[in-house]
């Protein structure tokens, strides 16, 4: 327990921690001094992190936990204000505060000292005394409660009587002691095959055996008859109990070691949700790739299951535990993989579609720019007409007296007349357009945020029928912080929604609507403060 | 799922940490597993709140260094806030007990059926 950090890194990785991008956000919003916002932001960061650390024991993916633990803090900004007001001086005087020490609970770990036992280098002395010749593994390395030696353990070596009779327990009690394990016989399993404990067993030709090799040499004495009465199966095992070496058949080890787990089936939610498999439908396909013969479901009798929503409880043997759970880890892991392409092709796409969309608003915006102009100048051409009718007025006073001149003066009047009016036809035609555009640059600019209100529902079912759904997915680069307010009344125009003042804007997060405003408190009030996070989605519900 | 109110969570907290000193991840699981998932008490109310408990003094606080499960093991740690009941913390604690049992001691005399109902 050294370390203390907190001096800044220099080299910022190129694509920050999201949890480090979440903390700057709500950092940069809180009003406290300066000294306590490292320490708000240094305890919320733990609360983060175990959190995650929990779901991800819980099997969610870490995109998901870091969705989950961050839509549990709330609505950012909310979460700043509440801290940022706890934090304001009290009217009492501060209370001196001292530290305490509070011992840390931990368990130390013991590790047994493995004594080695000099080679004796000679075999077989005649007193038959047997010795441990090399021993591998340290004390620390034995397997976990109930599982089978491994490799490293079954290839240890001791020296054992050639040519001589001894039971197998003598030949067997070396190994245990080297292991700092007692030897412990399952006389009854071994006896159902058999073998008695004291039963002598030759070893032929070769002074230095291996564990692994002594076990094989008793499963292989083991009557022939009985043997094949139980199937290739079994044979003869050690396991660790306790402090315990544990020697037994497969079956005797599978009897002992049953146990009760629960696993979680959160994991598989989306074939569930789907209507795809049912959660029974997946442990039924998960116990027939562990062990199938050995389920109750199958006909065996050694293990057991049940499902209870998204949970599967199993009881059976820490054998069939280890196949179920290298089952659910590489399913994990593939899930994991498919999650990443998915994602990677959805970035693709998102990025194909951000060119394609570009270029569109770019090609409006051109034409907005020349109907802009055509207005502008026809604009400017009515207000020369309008100066030329007002001259023409003016003349007709002038020539009062001549009829000639009158005549053609008054023609000229109704030709710029008729001229002006034709103009403000076209200028009519042309502010409609301008209008037209200026909706439309608007509707493609937050197209990509849009979608039609048919398909919204079938997307997301938490999003009711009817709603206009905008996602906060625009932005991809990562946390950030969206001002609602002005843009989401652009939103609205470009939805064509919100024509009632009665509709309501949600936001939703990781499916959940986690805050609801009327349409003007989304716009000008509370709402205009939210903060969005990628994924999150705005609903506008009529 | 019942959200607890203000002066209901200083209750909990108060007596979660009379058992032991904790910290805020830890305060908010023991919150749901001693209510045995009724009660849940938001992050954006609780560390308000530990902050509140400690200006008042109500609980003292010391840092610790920890490591993720899952982290990379030479990854620098995280820093742990621990609160542990001041002796003011335990007096409001009690406070807070004898203020229920005399509330619930009132709603009793409504709850209880009268003696005598109305025909």
């Amino acid at each position: 327990m050294t370390l203390i950090r907190r001096t800044p890194d220099p080299v910022r990785p190129s694509t920050p921690d999201p949890v480090d991008a979440w903390l700057d956000v709500l950092v940069a919003m809180l009003s406290i001094p300066k000294a306590d916002r490292q320490r708000v932001r240094d305890e919320l960061e733990d609360h983060l992190r175990s959190r995650i650390d929990d779901l991800l024991i819980h099997g969610l993916t870490e995109p998901q936990a870091l969705e989950k633990a961050v839509a549990e803090l709330g609505e950012t900004a909310d979460l700043a204000r509440q801290l940022s007001h706890a934090h304001k001086p009290p009217r009492t005087r501060r209370y001196a505060m001292h530290a305490l020490i509070i011992a840390l609970t931990g368990t130390v770990v013991a590790l047994g000292v493995n004594t080695m036992r000099p080679n004796a280098g000679l075999p077989t002395a005649p007193g038959n005394e047997l010795q441990v010749a090399n021993v591998k593994p340290e004390r620390s390395d034995l397997p976990p409660q109930g599982v089978e030696f491994n490799d490293e353990q079954l290839s240890m070596t001791a020296l054992v009587p050639v040519n001589q009779d001894s039971s197998f327990a003598e030949v067997l009690q070396p190994f245990a002691e080297s292991l700092g394990l007692q030897l412990d016989i399952d006389q009854i399993s071994l006896s159902q095959r058999g073998l008695t404990a004291v039963e002598k067993v030759r070893f032929v030709n070769q002074p230095e055996r291996s564990l692994g090799s002594v076990l094989n040499s008793i499963t292989h004495a083991l009557p022939t008859n009985e043997w094949h009465k139980y199937g290739e199966q079994d044979r003869v095992v050690a396991a660790r109990f306790g402090d315990r070496m544990f020697v037994t058949t497969r079956a005797g080890l599978d009897r002992r070691s049953m146990t009760r787990h629960v696993y979680s089936l959160a994991s598989f939610s989306a074939f569930h949700e789907s209507g795809e498999r049912s959660f029974q439908d997946i442990a039924e396909t998960l116990a027939n790739h562990a062990s199938p013969e050995d389920w109750e479901q199958n006909g065996g009798d050694l293990a057991v299951f049940s499902t209870l929503g998204s949970s599967l409880i199993v009881t059976a043997p820490i054998r069939i535990h280890g196949e179920l759970q290298s089952l659910l880890d590489d399913l994990a892991a593939e899930f994991a993989k498919q999650e990443a392409q998915r994602a990677r092709m959805a970035e693709e796409q998102a990025e194909a579609n951000a060119d394609a969309h570009g270029q569109i608003v770019s090609r409006i915006k051109h034409e907005y720019e020349l109907a802009v102009s055509e207005q502008v100048g026809l604009v400017q051409k009515i207000d020369e007409l309008s100066g030329a009718y007002a001259r023409a007025e003016s003349r007709l006073f002038e020539v009062n007296k001549d009829e000639q001149a009158r005549n053609e003066m008054i023609q000229e009047m109704a030709r710029i007349r008729g001229e002006k009016r034709a103009l403000e036809i076209r200028l009519q035609e042309a502010t409609a357009r301008v209008d037209y555009l200026l909706g439309r640059m608007i509707e493609i600019e937050y197209e990509p945020l849009v979608r039609a209100r048919d398909s919204s529902a079938a997307r997301n079912p938490n999003v009711q029928p009817g709603a206009i759904e905008i996602r906060g997915e625009i932005a991809r680069a990562g946390i950030y912080d969206y001002r609602l307010g002005q843009t989401l009344s652009r939103m609205l125009v470009a939805a064509g929604g919100l024509s009632d003042a009665d509709s309501k804007v949600q936001l939703l997060r990781g499916g959940k609507v986690i805050q609801e405003w009327s349409a003007e408190e989304a716009t000008s009030g509370p709402g205009s403060n939210a903060t969005l996070l990628p994924g999150d989605t705005i609903a506008i519900v009529d | 799922m019942l959200t607890l109110k203000p002066d209901h969570s200083e209750l909990v907290v108060l007596s979660i940490l009379a058992d032991t000193p904790s910290y805020g991840y830890a305060i908010s699981k023991a919150v749901a597993a001693r209510s045995e998932g009724h009660f849940k008490l938001a992050p954006s109310n609780l560390y308000p709140l530990l902050t509140r408990l400690e200006k008042q003094g109500l609980v003292t606080t010391n840092w610790e260094e920890v490591k993720s499960d899952t982290a990379d093991p030479d990854a620098d740690g995280r820093r742990r806030k621990w609160y542990r009941l001041s002796a003011k913390g335990q007096k409001r604690l009690a406070q807070h007990i004898d203020a229920y049992h005399r509330a619930r001691a009132i709603l009793e005399a409504f709850v209880t059926p009268a003696a005598e109902p109305r025909a």
